[in-house]
């Protein structure tokens, strides 16, 4: 016998399981996971560093510094002056980005009646909420009487399962909140930490919706309509007549606005069931809409790397806010969507908004993926 | 969570739905208490292996994913927290080492029983004397069955250190056991009882 062989049985009796000890543990263990997905999220503020030369480089690159830097720094060609002049770089990587579109094997993601699509989204806007009232835009809280809110980044993940024939399913997740101050993230804990709606666990549900989970932090509701997926069967697949498609849907509203334009057709492209015909005859009209920038250096919310088309409306419209500038990321290799930004660019233009300087981001979305499934409680595979 | 996914798997998974981490716990809570109870007395190794996996739960970002199994980095935690309560461990070993010899396991036959009690009280001394980072090394090797690599991993030094605080630690117990070098064949690149070898 060796001091090894001795040392294994050395207490040996005492290694046996422990069932009540396990369960214990497994009961603390299971309490951080609800944490994890609820009270755990993360709070910090804002982080200031990176978003600083955030700001810097996009002021940069707001709209018209950007062309006419890009014009006179690069040499970049303007294909022709007038309403419809575009840098030639960004019309011709959104051709490119069209021929890519075009070449995807298959119709798109048509699920059968019995099936559903799923889609994922991570989002972060900056928000302002009155606790068990409502939650706004940042600087949305407008009311007579003073109200305690508070203001910050929300970063949630949302799952939706859609169905034009049958009941969805969408599950929002917080995973984050973010202030813009330490001295707000203080003023907030000292509150008791109260949540945005929908994230604080008391919203009750609408009557068409049927409660999955509704937790601090989690809010997973089956819904009886909607939310539904595009129907573009009968949209056309030629980049002027889908624009002129659009231009007259929206002639009840006034003089047709670019920016709007520029909205309705990245919402096309933005629904899971876009074939690819239409796919790139959107790329294509998009590379004929005057005003349009390009960014080659974007990220997106969770730092994929993409090309990030912009556009900045000087007035309001339905779609598009004053003073907001808008970036629409994708892949310009697969022409893949990455996700949408709205930036303030001038803060003028939203005088309500105190405090924010122009560059702030104030919604940012990432579309991380989608499939068909056969159920609202199945996810694709990876 | 599939039967047969890795613990890297399952661990990565975690970080989007913290309930994934279960697996980790049903697979290895029952290893990393019976190496802590070999250590502390039972309310202490209770609570540390509770502990371990809350802390391995928070810091599961950090986990290696390039390594698959997740027993190097539990006990090392797990030996990262017991030192805490080295001091009870060392009053725990001296209590066993003055107490009356009596066989607490059967081991290879009635000879080794005898050995094994007769021995129990010295081994409690000379474990109580060893430094804390060679019966590290010794319980980790032992009594957690890890290997002399993963014993590297889960204390984060070198092999070649866990090689001399191992060899260290062994002349130390036979000094103390009055036992003769190589008994047995048991030892660093040998199989021992349970059949795992102890290979780096």
């Amino acid at each position: 016998m060796d001091e090894l062989t001795l040392m294994r049985s050395f207490r040996a009796e005492r290694a046996r399981p422990n069932p009540t000890a396990r369960a214990l543990a497994r009961r603390a263990l299971e309490a951080r996971f609800e944490a994890a997905t609820t009270a755990g999220f993360l709070v910090q503020d804002a982080p200031k560093v990176r978003h600083q030369t955030v700001i810097q480089r996009r002021r940069l690159l707001s709209f018209a510094a950007a062309t006419a830097l890009a014009a006179v720094l690069a040499g970049v060609l303007v294909f022709s002056s007038g309403p419809t002049a575009q840098p030639a770089a960004a019309a011709e990587v959104l051709r490119q980005t069209a021929t890519i579109a075009a070449a995807e094997s298959g119709p798109g993601l048509f699920p059968d009646p019995h099936q559903l699509i799923f889609r994922k989204t991570v989002r972060q806007e900056l928000e302002e909420w009155v606790p068990g009232k409502y939650t706004a835009s940042y600087g949305g809280v407008i009311t007579t009487k003073p109200v305690t809110s508070y203001g910050g980044y929300v970063r949630s993940t949302e799952e939706a399962w859609m169905s034009t024939k049958r009941r969805g399913r969408q599950r929002i997740v917080l995973d984050k909140l973010s202030f813009l101050s330490a001295a707000e993230r203080q003023r907030w804990k000292a509150a008791g930490a109260p949540l945005p709606i929908p994230f604080d666990g008391e919203a009750a549900p609408s009557p068409e919706e049927h409660v999955i989970e509704i937790r601090r932090g989690v809010r997973d509701v089956e819904v009886l309509d909607g939310p539904g997926y595009g129907r573009f069967a009968k949209l056309p697949t030629a980049p002027r007549a889908l624009r002129h498609t659009l231009e007259r849907k929206q002639a009840g509203e006034g003089k047709v606005d670019d920016g709007q334009v520029i909205a309705e057709l990245w919402d096309i492209l933005e629904k899971a069931n876009t074939s690819p015909a239409l796919r790139a005859a959107v790329f294509n009209a998009l590379a004929e809409e005057p005003r349009i920038g390009l960014d080659r250096t974007a990220e997106d919310l969770v730092d994929r790397p993409g090309y990030a088309l912009s556009y900045a409306s000087d007035k309001a419209s339905l779609y598009q806010q004053g003073g907001i500038r808008t970036e629409y990321i994708f892949d310009p290799e697969t022409s893949a969507i990455l996700g949408k930004r709205e930036i303030l660019v001038d803060p003028s233009e939203r005088p309500w908004v105190k405090g924010i300087p122009a560059g702030t981001v104030l919604r940012d979305a990432a579309y991380l993926g989608s499939g068909i499934v056969d159920s609202i409680h199945q996810r694709p595979r990876r | 969570m599939s039967a047969s996914q890795s613990d890297s798997s399952a661990i990565a998974a975690s970080l989007l739905d913290p309930g994934a981490f279960g697996a980790i716990f049903e697979r290895h809570y029952d290893a990393v208490h019976g190496y802590l109870r070999r250590r502390l007395d039972d309310a202490r190794a209770d609570e540390i292996a509770s502990q371990t996996f809350l802390v391995a739960f928070d810091g599961r970002s950090r986990f290696d994913r390039s390594r698959g199994d997740a027993r190097p980095w539990l006990f090392g935690i797990a030996t990262n927290l017991a030192h805490n309560h080295r001091r009870h461990e060392l009053v725990e070993l001296r209590a066993m080492a003055a107490m009356r010899p009596e066989a607490e396991a059967a081991v290879d036959g009635v000879e080794a029983r005898v050995d094994a009690e007769r021995l129990r009280g010295p081994l409690a001394r000379a474990l109580a004397d060893l430094p804390t980072e060679e019966a590290d090394v010794l319980c980790l090797l032992v009594w957690a069955e890890l290997s002399q690599g993963e014993v590297a991993d889960a204390l984060a030094i070198p092999l070649g250190t866990v090689k001399s605080r191992l060899s260290r630690a062994r002349g130390r117990l036979r000094d103390a056991l009055g036992l003769q070098p190589d008994a047995d064949s048991v030892g660093d690149n040998a199989t021992s009882a349970g059949g795992r070898r102890w290979t780096s």
